[in-house]
């Protein structure tokens, strides 16, 4: 059997969407028929559990794998919703140094034979955690936001995934607004583009339901009528191979309304 | 000579006991170089003192301490064991200055579990916390367990006994947790991500939409966790 791909999602800054593209994205996955395992990075303050509605069925975790109390199977949880999608949860009561680099590449390693993806949510920061995280990934997947800071610290990533061999990172911009970059109160996607420099995998619009579905643990990406659920799938089908364009969320100006913002009417 | 410290692997943790041929100030080099070499190594593990070598006046005992709590790791539990079932007197002596000097302390020091709990005193079966557990913080006793305080999702508490909980339950819980299928769980909301006793797992339903709020105790009946409220 092919060996799975692991991809690492990570961002340096905090708040900006590793763990809900996390939950979406192997759900995503997971519905186009792969098989997926999340692994939550993020020891000490896990989450994603929660974002996939799955916190009360954890008995295991990664860290009881890494020090062998259980057996790596024992500690997955199957979704409740899709029997191709599982859940490697983070320890909650420990911290960051209860697991090392190694022993996370052992473990990636050994879903790489039997899942065709890993899907791992880094931790902010760049300490231990982000070490762990991007040690054994294969590919890793930036999230930014249309912040000045975000993409400061998107950029300082980029650099450090770069130096630990993980190359040609992909970038996800997150909780973009249409109305706001079109008055020119947002960074667009250009202006992110020009100082990451890196390939753009998608684009996921601002949306409420976001709020919504991470509280009630149940990922965007199963209801239809969302557009961030609908970025999410496209860019699980750019993953599989697939050309999709991205999303149409800013530029939809008239030609002559760019002609005045070129000249500087507007 | 000998060596001063001697430490030994447990399926519990680390015992570490001493020379009694050893002087004490040897002992207190020998034991901060140790900890000093070995701080990361037992971080996160539970490490057991025997303490059988000799009566510990309440001060050394307070030195004692004060060296552990200075070398080693936060997360590190430590307990102080006594070999009882050699010299009883002796080990009850020094376990109640132990206990007088510890009682500043925030952590339990608790005596190694197996064969030597038979002869705690009743007044060692219990543990009192009181305050609110929040995420990601863990209680562990051998014996049963009282909270004052809220128990937090995310948060987890464990017992060989039972657990009582003056709040709200909402974390995880394991009463019974060294296999006492007859250990119970209280709380005065018990509304748990996961709970269980002894061997058994149950987890709170996907859906819940409970509007009443009244206190409960849960226990084993045919394998099976069952929850009942109590009539206060």
């Amino acid at each position: 059997m092919e060996q799975g791909k692991a991809i690492v999602i990570t961002s340096g800054k905090g708040g900006v969407g590793k763990t809900t593209t996390t939950a979406n994205l192997g759900t995503a996955l997971a519905l186009l028929g792969k098989k997926v395992c999340l692994i939550d990075a993020d020891i000490g303050l896990r989450n994603l559990d929660v974002v996939m509605g799955l916190e009360n069925r954890i008995v295991y975790d990664l860290v009881d794998v890494v020090e062998e109390q259980c057996r790596l199977e024992q500690a997955l949880i199957k979704d409740k919703r899709n029997e191709k999608l599982f859940l490697l949860p983070a320890a909650q009561t420990r911290d960051k140094d209860a697991v090392t680099e190694e022993q996370m590449q052992q473990m990636i390693g050994e879903l790489k034979e039997r899942m065709d993806y890993i899907l791992v949510d880094s931790p902010a920061g760049i300490e231990q955690g982000f070490r762990n995280a991007i040690a054994g990934a294969d590919k890793a997947i930036i999230i930014t936001t249309p912040e000045v800071s975000a993409v400061r610290d998107a950029d300082r990533i980029i650099g450090m995934v770069e130096a630990e061999g993980v190359h040609d990172p992909e970038l996800i911009i997150n909780r973009i607004r249409r109305d706001m970059v079109e008055r020119g109160d947002m960074m667009n996607i250009d202006d992110m583009l020009e100082i990451l420099a890196i390939e753009i995998l998608g684009v996921i619009p601002e949306d409420e339901g976001i709020v919504v579905s991470t509280n009630r643990g149940e990922p965007i990406v199963l209801s239809n009528n969302h557009l961030a659920g609908k970025a999410f799938n496209n860019i699980a089908r750019r993953l599989e191979g697939e050309e999709i364009p991205l999303m149409k969320l800013e530029n939809n100006d008239s030609f002559l309304v760019k002609i005045k913002k070129f000249v500087g009417l507007n | 000579m000998s060596e001063v410290i001697n430490t030994k692997m447990t399926d519990r943790g680390v015992v570490i006991s001493f020379n009694s041929q050893a002087d004490w100030n040897l002992i207190k080099t020998a034991l901060q170089e140790h900890l000093q070499e070995a701080a990361q190594f037992y971080q996160g593990s539970s490490l057991y003192f025997d303490l059988s070598f000799r009566e510990l006046s309440s001060r050394e005992m307070q030195n004692f301490i004060n060296l552990l709590e200075a070398n080693l790791l936060a997360d590190t539990d430590f307990y102080f064991v006594q070999q009882e079932k050699t010299e009883p007197e002796k080990a009850e002596s020094s376990r109640k200055q132990s206990k007088s000097s510890t009682g500043r302390e925030r952590k339990t020091r608790k005596t190694r579990a197996g064969e030597e709990n038979k002869h705690f005193s009743p007044h060692n079966d219990t543990r009192l916390i009181r305050r609110t557990l929040r995420s990601g913080q863990s209680v562990e006793h051998l014996h049963n367990l009282v909270i004052m305080g809220d128990v937090n999702p995310g948060a987890e508490i464990k017992a060989g006994g039972d657990i009582v909980v003056f709040g709200k339950l909402r974390g995880l819980v394991h009463a019974g947790a060294l296999g006492d299928k007859s250990a119970s769980i209280t709380a005065l909301e018990l509304v748990p991500t996961q709970i269980r006793i002894a061997g058994v797992i149950s987890r709170s339903p996907d859906e819940e939409n409970r509007t009443e709020i009244k206190p409960e105790r849960a226990y084993i009946k045919d394998d099976r966790i069952v929850v009942k409220e109590i009539k206060l």
